[in-house]
């Protein structure tokens, strides 16, 4: 299951083919991300929104996604395709990358064909591994790069369009490289076109070599092209040589892997050079020059056919000198193995993709600083970015005596206000002057009250508000006595007074008697009780 | 069947059980904020209103403590930066944005050191006093030797000898960072910790008089938070959450080590019957329920969410959303997860942030060019105003759904605050670096930022962090990405202290860290009645496609029945449909009005080609302007040609005379270098012409050689005149289609060369009249007969065809017989003919006239052309695809 240069104008696949049609032969190459129509779709419909130019993108999709489209009809193009892609262009592409994926296989229903079970669509279903391989390389690539269609998009092109869906298990004989064989085993196993050369040097070979001899030592390494007998000419010789030796042991290591994936049989076929029996040029002479001694005890019987041109190798092992035991026995008394190979059973769960769910409460700090967002105590007129009635509450949580002020504003200092020009010292100027214009402010931030900021009341279960509880912005308590103090940056409203009085009366109900209650509309500086 | 009261319950229930205890001096210390939310449900009682408890976390209770707050980690980097470039001769080179990454390690290893309360001074010790570090402290013999080697023969490598540089200045780092600080700020949580924990011990902190203090649900604990409580222990209570399966039954596991120090150094207000919830027995089946299911990609296991929820509801398990949870143990799963949610799901709460990195307003700064600030100040001005714009264009904009509108709104704001805090540090002069490095350095920050994303904490179903399942209990829980790396989580171990140092002077190790995820884990599961651990088989970069070592644990150790599966998608093989058929379109005349050679040539390769280009006008994909594409020598070549002969005038020249212009090579150069310019322009019209002069030098160098070359050829004749360069022509051919109908069409072209020469290269003299084409390919072989101009085999016959066709049309304008001539500049000398050779083997002669096979010819560009407008004739694909496909941009359209 190998070749390196093709032999006499067919493929080894063709070949392959010919030799026996009723057998699927399917090639690694299959489970490329780039031959799954539905990943394609994906791509060329990212193609299509990166640049609206691109009419072979568009033709490659619409084909794909309609492949009786008439290619030479700008118009039908669009017309095949889905009418939510076409009429939503610019919205798309303003989608994150991730989600614009999702929502390009749920508007070209690559998914819906993919859950399908009538059997026409059984060929779509198994889009399904290719999908969600696709998705894991897209969210992966997300975890290091921004999201931006052009540089994903050359991403795929470098990179995901080689990638091949992995542990694909199939029907059919696999065809693949011997290299990517490696680590793998096979009931069986051929190997057509066992020839490949084991001497010549790989014309893409370049060694970068450091002279070691005066004065061209004086130089860093330089490249060094070692497909030529000059070489062995040149100060660089030993180290040619060096490398030829190795390239001559990693083309043998070749034959050794794989001659060592059958589980029982293995058939080789190849050609050999024709010269005399000592010269060994390519894997065939090897094979050719050895295969007559001793071959292996471990295969009952082998033939070794020559013919007109080359060889056939066939090797069978027989069932009893099979080393490999098919099932492994349950030790005696004990636990099955959790880890054996039959432990896992197969299991059919049916995979669901949905629209994103659009109901998510926007609960970052955007929507309570943003003053075009922020409630209606956002001063309109003001052009600011930042809403200051927020930031305000914001430090006066955290301050409870007079002593805390500087660091609370320092908090918010940290936070990175200052680009709307927010001028922090005049901030902690105007608090420390209004609390002391303020007899009672200033009494309650003292020192000698017990202060709850921001405490939240957890209200009955089953209170008429509905609410599960309630935030007064600072409740004191002194002496059995207890105020409630609720900071305003705007206009008085009638609402303010109403809340503030409910608030009074959960206290009673809470056990304090004696609760006044206040409005600090802060930006004039006046107190209100609410009685 | 009840579920086990969940651990929040527990201490609920224990807490409102307690007399005396007023709520308002309570304070609930617990190791996350989310938790809170949860607890106050269970505090709220049916008949009264209740003050909530205070919560904080652990952080907020040192940070009150010490009424300290911790430096911006921006500034703290840039200040360990400004430390190390000045006790680092030579490192000014090393720019703060490439540094930043260190930076943060080596805040990470203060950190740290100083929560641990590890000795500085001693432990960033220069390394040659680690001599008798075993016998300070008793490290093993076998690490110590392991250490020692790898300390040893540090002045070898380049690399050990950078690093035992920068371990020798560490303690000074350490030192100068935590100095330089002015009063009322830490520069990192580390050292406010410790201060706190110092005056803890001294007694000159106090915690608050008359409070309570609740400690629960906490695991691993820091040096510094086991000194914080023990001094706050007579005004605490203390709750630890765990199973009596991983403390009692099995000892050996790991996720019970710290638990159980902790009880004992604490106590524990829970009685144990509490924690006996793990292989306990129900209807006869030992809890909880366990699947483990091996997927065949990471996606697959975020798209089985909805089967998950389906089959906890068929089997009887609870339908209460807030009782199950999806976990996320990997990274990159939760956007599929949000798209994998079913109808019955109509409330989700998402502990996961969002990256900023996949918004526009990342997008905004990542392109920005900071070229366009002069300084700082400006660059960040400039930053903050494109923001706010585009906050306020996402507010205007009609088209971006609600969610992504929201999120990108969030995404502004958390970049202008970064904005903000780069600001204040350039304003007080700690942030000293060029526009660049600030605008790199920025993108740093942002990129690891993340915005938050919640729902609906207290409905809806839960999808989350591993982190954030912290003193949550679910009944269902489905883990999501429960592999080997991912649980315990790889990476985040790195460190600049060795770990044998790290062991020896009781910091976190990697020991430490993994069993605290044993712990998350098993926590995770303990009072659950169903779980399903997913993990998958993609073994891919760094991923193993191996389950969570914890699952092996389980599935070892339990005696809960594990049933194990195997998801399996089918991988479907597409590719066997294979090309069909293109119909001729009824239009096709007037699709195509006119051909040129190379789309005559591109019919001949592969009719379908012909098609997508030439009828449905499919551009080729264009490389960018900037680069040279790779005909790009021909072009310079053929200009470069073109203007040297129009320079003569189209006068006779002698071998002499070309001699001497071959050998003067700048002024050959300056033709090259104008035709360079002239084929630049071609793509690009503004280009400068002093820039085109310096790029490609390598290539101009050959177009001169291949210019002179082509001199001293034509030096071979008699006598050179040539008539015409870049001679326009046009061709009107009547079609004469099998049904009798006739198409006609036009042919355009250009003929390279037409010139006149007398040629004695056979013995005799020849005067010629030649149609010339040059080419910088190979050369071709002789041709059998004239239908193999016609076939395209890829052997280069189509330079015979297109050659040919030159003749055609130059005969029929001017009337004059012809000799069609390929100049193929690779072997162009006396030996090589340039006329076309005809007739197989020894038997080829070249052809000295066009008229010779005219007839041949133009019956077969008949039929040939007849063949393309023939309505009766499909377009097919190409007979040769090893050949034509391999370069053809076409393949997805036809299929093959």
């Amino acid at each position: 299951m190998k070749w390196q240069s093709r032999c006499k104008g067919c493929t080894p696949t063709g070949f392959l083919i010919v030799a026996e049609k009723d057998i699927p032969l399917i090639s690694d190459e299959a489970f490329l991300l780039s031959a799954s129509p539905a990943v394609l779709i994906v791509i060329d419909a990212l193609r299509v929104l990166a640049d609206a130019d691109n009419t072979l993108a568009l033709a490659s999709l619409a084909k794909t996604y309609c492949p009786d489209v008439t290619l030479h009809d700008s118009e039908a193009l669009l017309n095949a395709l889905p009418q939510e892609f076409t009429g939503r262009r610019a919205e798309l592409a303003a989608m994150p990358l991730y989600e614009l994926c999702e929502e390009l296989i749920r508007i070209f229903g690559l998914w819906q064909d993919a859950a399908a079970s009538n059997a026409e669509e059984a060929h779509a279903e198994g889009q399904l591994a290719y999908l969600t391989y696709f998705l894991d390389q897209v969210a992966a690539y997300l975890q290091d790069h921004a999201s931006s269609l052009p540089d994903f998009l050359d991403h795929w092109d470098e990179v995901l369009s080689a990638k091949s869906i992995p542990g694909a298990v199939v029907d059919g004989v696999r065809v693949l490289t011997i290299h990517k064989s490696k680590g793998l085993e096979a009931h069986t196993v051929f190997i057509p076109f066992c020839n490949w050369n084991l001497e010549k040097d790989h014309r893409d070979t370049i060694l970068w070599l450091t002279p070691s001899k005066e004065p061209f030592s004086k130089i860093s390494p330089i490249p060094v092209a070692p497909h030529s007998n000059r070489v062995r000419q040149s100060i660089f010789a030993d180290d040619y040589e060096q490398e030829h030796l190795r390239s001559r042991i990693e083309n043998l290591n070749l034959l050794y892997v794989a001659f060592t994936r059958p589980q029982r049989n293995l058939f080789v076929w190849g050609t050999w050079s024709g010269k005399d029996k000592d010269s060994v040029a390519t894997a065939g002479d090897l094979l050719h020059a050895v295969i007559d001694k001793d071959f292996s005890d471990d295969y009952q019987s082998y033939s070794f056919e020559k013919t007109a041109d080359g060889f056939v190798l066939e090797t069978l092992s027989s069932p009893q000198t099979d080393c490999r035991a098919e099932g492994q026995a349950v030790p005696a008394g004990g636990k099955q193995n959790p880890f054996g190979s039959g432990v896992r059973r197969p299991l059919s769960i049916t995979l669901c993709q949905t629209p994103l769910r659009a109901d998510f409460r926007q609960s970052g700090e955007a929507a309570e600083f943003i003053a075009a967002r922020a409630g209606e105590e956002a001063v309109a007129e003001s052009a600011a970015y930042i809403n200051r009635g927020n930031l305000m509450h914001n430090i006066f949580s955290m301050i409870e005596t007079a002593d805390d002020i500087s660091r609370a504003v320092g908090v918010l200092r940290g936070q990175g206000f200052e680009a709307d020009g927010i001028d922090f010292n005049q901030i902690e100027t105007e608090i420390r002057q209004k609390i002391a214009a303020c007899p009672l402010v200033a009494d309650l931030t003292d020192g000698s009250w017990l202060v709850l900021n921001e405490r939240s009341i957890l209200l009955p279960a089953g209170s008429a508000q509905g609410a599960a509880m309630v935030r007064p912005d600072r409740v004191s308590f002194k002496d059995g006595r207890a105020v409630v103090l609720d900071y305003k940056f705007g206009k008085p409203l009638p609402k303010h007074q109403e809340q503030v009085k409910q608030y009074a009366a959960y206290l009673r109900q809470m056990g304090t008697p004696h609760v006044k209650a206040y409005l600090w509309y802060f930006d004039e500086n006046k107190l209100v009780e609410v009685l | 069947m009840n579920s086990p009261k969940s651990f929040l319950q527990l201490v609920a229930d224990d807490l409102l059980g307690r007399n005396g205890i007023d709520f308002r001096r309570l304070v609930i210390v617990f190791p996350n904020k989310r938790a809170s939310l949860f607890f106050n449900e269970h505090l709220r009682r049916a008949d009264r209103p209740l003050w909530a408890p205070q919560y904080v976390t652990i952080s907020e209770l040192f940070r009150s403590l010490a009424q300290c707050e911790v430096m911006d980690e921006i500034e703290a980097v840039c200040r360990i930066y400004n430390i190390y470039i000045g006790c680092t001769p030579g490192a000014e080179a090393l720019s703060l944005d490439k540094f930043y990454g260190w930076g943060r390690q080596l805040l990470a290893d203060f950190d740290d050191v100083d929560k641990n309360e590890a000795d500085a001074a001693r432990l960033f010790a220069n390394m040659s006093d680690y001599a008798d570090i075993e016998k300070t402290f008793g490290a093993p013999e076998e690490a110590m030797r392991h250490f020692r080697s790898c300390f040893r023969d540090m002045e070898r490598s380049e690399v050990r000898r950078k690093f035992l540089g920068l371990w020798n200045i560490l303690y000074k780092i350490y030192s100068s960072l935590n100095a330089g600080t002015s009063e009322g700020i830490a520069p990192y949580e580390g050292a406010l910790y410790r201060s706190v924990a110092e005056r803890l011990k001294q007694g000159t902190l106090r915690p608050r008089e008359g409070f309570t203090y609740v400690f629960a649900g906490f695991n691993v604990l820091s040096s510094v938070e086991r000194s914080l409580m023990e001094a706050f222990k007579e005004q605490a209570i203390f709750y630890w959450d765990y199973d009596e399966y991983y403390t009692e039954r099995h000892p050996a596991c790991e996720a019970g080590l710290f638990v159980k120090e902790n009880i004992a150094a604490f106590g524990n207000a829970l009685p144990p019957e509490a924690f006996r919830n793990m292989e306990c027995s129900a209807g006869g089946r030992l809890l909880p329920e366990i699947e483990v299911v091996e997927a065949p990609t990471e996606t697959a296991q975020a798209k089985s969410v909805a089967a998950w929820l389906k089959k906890n509801r068929a089997q009887g398990g609870t339908t209460d959303l807030r009782r199950m949870a999806v976990v996320l143990a990997g990274e990159g799963l939760m956007q599929g997860v949000l798209h994998a949610l079913p109808e019955e799901v109509d409330k989700v709460n998402v502990t996961k942030g969002y990256p900023l990195s996949q918004t526009p307003a990342f997008a905004l700064i990542d392109r920005f060019e900071p070229s366009a600030a002069n300084s700082n100040e400006a660059l960040l001005t400039a930053l903050a105003d494109r923001l706010k714009a585009e906050a306020a264009r996402l507010a205007a904009d009609g088209t971006i759904k609600k969610i992504f509108k929201d999120i990108y709104e969030e995404a502004c704001f958390q970049a202008y605050t970064v904005v903000g805090r780069f600001s204040r540090l350039v304003a007080e002069a700690s942030l000293n670096v060029t526009p660049q490095t600030l605008l790199r350095l920025l993108r740093t920050v942002l990129m690891q930022t993340d915005l938050p994303l919640h729902g609906e904490p207290l409905e809806g179903l839960q999808i989350m962090g591993v982190l954030e399942t912290r003193l949550l209990d679910f009944d269902s829980v489905l883990v999501l990405s429960a592999s080997e790396g991912n649980l315990p989580r790889k990476g985040g171990d790195n460190s600049f202290i060795p770990n044998e140092l790290r062991e020896a002077f009781s910091l976190t190790t990697v020991r430490r860290r993994t069993a605290v995820f044993a712990y998350y884990f098993y926590r995770l599961i303990q009072r659950a009645r169903s779980v399903r651990l997913m993990y998958s088989a993609v073994t891919d970069g760094i991923t193993r496609g191996e389950m969570s070592r914890f699952i092996s644990q389980l599935l070892v150790e339990s005696r809960i029945p594990i049933s194990q599966y195997k998801m399996q998608l089918k991988p479907g093989i597409s590719g066997g449909a294979g090309a069909a058929d293109i119909a001729k379109p009824e239009n096709l005349a007037s699709l195509v009005k006119r051909l040129s050679p190379s789309s005559i040539i591109n019919y001949m390769k592969c009719p379908q080609m012909f098609y997508f280009k030439h009828v449905a006008k499919i551009p080729e994909p264009q490389p960018p302007v900037q680069e040279v594409a790779p005909n790009v020598f021909g072009s310079v070549f053929h200009n470069a040609a073109e203007f040297f002969y129009k320079d003569q005038g189209g006068r006779r020249l002698t071998p002499d005379m070309l001699k001497r212009a071959a050998k003067d090579t700048a002024k050959l150069r300056e033709y090259v270098e104008q035709a360079y310019i002239s084929v630049r322009r071609e793509a690009e019209p503004e280009a400068d012409e002093q820039v085109c002069r310096s790029e490609n030098a390598v290539m101009k160098s050959a177009a001169v050689k291949c210019l002179a070359k082509m001199l001293l050829y034509d030096a071979t004749y008699q006598s050179v005149k040539v008539v015409a360069e870049e001679e326009r022509w046009e061709l009107k051919v009547d079609v004469a289609l099998p049904d009798g109908t006739h198409v006609p069409v036009m042919i355009k072209g250009f003929i390279d060369r037409v010139d006149e020469v007398e040629d004695v290269s056979d013995g005799q003299c020849r005067k010629l009249h030649r149609v010339v084409d040059y080419k910088t390919g190979g050369a071709a072989k002789a041709l059998p007969d004239v239908p193999a101009m016609f076939c395209c085999d890829g052997k280069h016959e189509h330079y015979a065809f297109q050659v040919s066709l030159y003749a055609m049309a130059y005969r029929r304008m001017h009337g004059e017989p012809v000799a069609p001539a390929i100049y193929y500049l690779n072997s162009l000398n006396k030996g090589n003919t340039p006329y076309l050779q005809m007739g197989s083997g020894k038997n080829a002669a070249p052809v000295y006239s066009y008229t010779d096979y005219a007839d041949e010819f133009e019956d077969a560009l008949q039929s040939l052309l007849s063949s393309i407008f023939d309505p009766s004739k499909p377009f097919t694909v190409t007979e040769e695809p090893e050949k034509v496909c391999k370069y053809c941009p076409y393949g997805r359209l036809c299929g093959m």
